[in-house]
């Protein structure tokens, strides 16, 4: 299941380099399997580079370190075997796609994943039961399954959409891209239920947020924090909470 | 000259005064060269590089029965019409009338009046009070003076039809390249309904020219659903043009789905001529190989408060090529008109190419008008969304292109040719060297 350590995730060193720029300078983190750990920081110390270097963009060039995904190294791989192995990016901002109905890339996603997990996959019937129950749970409009993806949704249904993509899609683990901005309080607290019902001793989250406000709604076993490229503190839930009345200004200024 | 003297040549075999309008066509300039503005991104010269011949006239054709219906047969295979899809079905091979060798719905065919061309279809434009329009579109005019094969449609006042499929063939050419000028008019009467399919297809061997004009009307609150083919492979030029005149409250929506992978170049025009008139102008080039798809549209808007919307996208594979020439004319009183242009186009090679020109010509202040066009490839962003879900990176290609082509394929008015247009694009994955 996981590296012998017991860490689903382990980052070490890692440096990458986007169109010629240095984001990401010597970051290391270890997830355990089955534990929530946050990551907090300012605009522009390279949240969201974490997210994309995690799931495999291209253009996202490791330039140092390493990420190892249940222990194997995660460099040459594509990104959508990310994703049948078990990795999951909650998209900051989810892309329109005209002309691709929802149900139809989910299903073949679904079945995609299944397939490389020796799962059997879907018919039309079961996967639509499927979906049916899972659209109810975050109580997501109906319509917007029948319309191509991401057109036309508003800011907070279209990260409604990214957690159901992530509750059919099961995997072990999700990391949520500032989910939480563009949501009102009750699209917050849908979009956290949906996620604190997935959490499991098998599945890990990386919460990558701004702010502390989506961390009173997803609990986190660990919250660090991010500065110029790097984890600079670390700490319990309660470094969150110090972080939100201090700002990150004097974040890590005892370790360094 | 030696063209001229050839044409006028081919024009004295034919039965009734036909010289006269040769004669017109090369006084009017004749076939249309790159200096055309019309023309300067097509390749027209493709038409004066040999003199085509007339097809042997029908009776002849039909005597050649079974190879006929033979030709026919394999073209038509391409289209899986069900069992109930088509009220009624009309076809020839080479312009001469042939049965069509598909399911026909029964006891549907009355629906239509269906029957040969009434009269002289150029005295009759003439007459429709459109001027002599006609004697300044040369390849109008070379259809009138050679037309062969074709047919008038009818729909009585206040019926709803069904779906009527035209469908003209042709055999490879021989000896010499030929030319075939299929002309057809179809006609609703107030308060009637219709679908019409024309389809274009054949092999020409080493060339040919296929040359169809439609013409129609569409009475006060009359409902056409107009759909053009061209399937035609093999070195055959392509130049079809439809026109369509809008009453008040009628509705039109013309697709032209260019499929093949020669020389096709299509003029959908319409005149709304009554108040309230609403046409969708939406046009589909799937295009392969060294494929080229000159579209033109005109959306004219006589009278107020009439809506047309035009959708024209190209999906460009190998060294294929999508020119669009669109334009919008608001006359003086058509006020309250709302009119939008769109062009989208797909390149997934290096060697396509596109041209598009949206045009506007808008003579009041009281209107609603957008237009644009779009060069782009693949979406990295929508991409790397679908492969981040676990699709494959060829997978997640073909939905964005299928998502793509899919707006204008979803709306296509017969499942048989939305099913052909996804073979089209089955033939473009199968290209397979995307570079985009």
């Amino acid at each position: 299941m996981s590296a012998g350590n017991g860490n689903l995730l382990e980052i070490e060193g890692l440096r990458v380099e986007v169109e010629g720029r240095q984001i990401l300078r010597g970051l290391d983190l270890a997830i355990p399997v089955g534990t929530t750990h946050a990551v907090m920081g300012p605009n522009g110390s390279g949240k969201s580079t974490l997210a994309y270097v995690i799931a495999g963009r291209e253009g996202y060039d490791i330039t140092g370190g390493s990420i190892r995904f249940r222990g194997e190294d995660l460099a040459d791989a594509a990104p959508e075997e990310r994703a049948r192995a078990g990795i999951f990016l909650a998209f900051q901002y989810p892309v329109e796609i005209p002309g691709v109905n929802n149900t139809y890339f989910l299903k073949a996603a679904v079945n995609e994943v299944r397939k490389h997990r020796d799962q059997p996959e879907l018919d039309a019937m079961d996967f639509l039961a499927l979906m049916r129950e899972r659209v109810e749970a975050l109580h997501f409009d109906p319509e917007l399954i029948r319309r191509p993806v991401n057109e036309g949704f508003s800011g907070g249904e279209k990260k409604r959409n990214e957690i159901l993509q992530m509750t059919l899609l099961e995997p072990t683990l999700a990391v949520l891209d500032e989910t939480d901005s563009g949501l009102d309080i009750d699209a917050l607290k849908v979009v956290a239920e949906g996620v604190n019902r997935m959490r499991s001793p098998e599945r890990s989250f990386l919460v990558i947020t701004h702010y502390q406000r989506l961390l009173d709604h997803i609990v986190p076993d660990r919250v660090h924090v991010l500065g110029e490229g790097r984890i600079v503190e670390s700490g319990d839930r309660d470094l969150a909470l110090r972080l939100e009345a201090e700002g990150y200004r004097r974040a890590g200024r005892a370790t360094r | 000259m030696e063209l001229e003297r050839h044409y006028a040549a081919a024009a004295a075999r034919l039965p009734g005064a036909f010289a006269d309008h040769v004669a017109r066509f090369f006084d009017g300039g004749g076939f249309p060269t790159a200096r055309d503005e019309d023309w300067r991104h097509s390749t027209p010269e493709v038409l004066t590089r040999v003199g085509f011949e007339p097809f042997a006239a029908a009776p002849r054709t039909a005597g050649n029965g079974a190879g006929a219906a033979a030709a026919l047969a394999g073209t038509a295979a391409r289209f899986r019409f069900g069992p109930t899809e088509l009220a009624a079905a009309r076809s020839w091979v080479n312009g001469g009338s042939v049965p069509w060798p598909g399911p026909v719905a029964e006891n549907r065919e009355s629906l239509f009046r269906i029957g040969p061309l009434a009269g002289d279809a150029a005295v009759d434009s003439a007459s429709e009070g459109a001027g002599a329009a006609w004697l300044r579109q040369p390849l109008d005019l070379m259809n009138r003076a050679f037309r062969h094969g074709g047919a008038e449609v009818r729909v009585p006042r206040g019926r709803d039809a069904g779906a009527l499929l035209l469908f003209s063939a042709r055999t490879p050419s021989a000896p010499r390249a030929q030319m075939l000028h299929p002309r057809f008019r179809i006609v609703l009467e107030p308060g009637s309904a219709a679908t019409v399919v024309e389809v274009h297809a054949g092999d020409a061997g080493d060339g040919g020219w296929t040359n169809p004009t439609t013409e129609g009307r569409i009475g006060a609150d009359a409902r056409l659903d107009y759909l053009r083919v061209d399937l035609e492979t093999g070195g055959i030029v392509h130049t079809g043009r439809s026109t369509f005149r809008l009453e008040r409250g009628a509705r039109l929506r013309s697709t032209v789905l260019a499929l093949g992978a020669g020389i096709s170049r299509s003029d959908a025009s319409v005149v709304l001529a009554g108040e309230g008139a609403e046409a969708d102008l939406n046009g589909l080039f799937l295009g392969l190989g060294q494929g080229v798809a000159d579209q033109h549209t005109l959306a004219i808007h006589a009278a107020p408060r009439a809506v047309s919307r035009q959708l024209y996208k190209s999906v460009l594979a190998d060294a294929s090529c999508a020119i669009f020439d669109g334009k919008v004319v608001v006359a003086p009183g058509a006020v309250g008109t709302d009119a939008s242009q769109a062009n989208r186009n797909l390149l997934l090679s290096e060697e396509a190419r596109v041209h598009t020109r949206p045009r506007l010509e808008i003579l009041n202040d009281d209107v609603k008008c957008a237009h644009g066009a779009a060069i782009g490839r693949l979406d990295e962003n929508a991409l790397f969304y679908l492969r981040s879900r676990g699709l494959g990176r060829m997978d997640a290609r073909e939905m964005l292109v299928a998502g793509f082509a899919g707006e204008v394929i979803r709306n296509l008015p017969s499942a048989a040719a939305r099913e052909l247009a996804e073979s089209g694009l089955a033939a473009i994955r199968a290209t397979g060297n995307w570079t985009a």
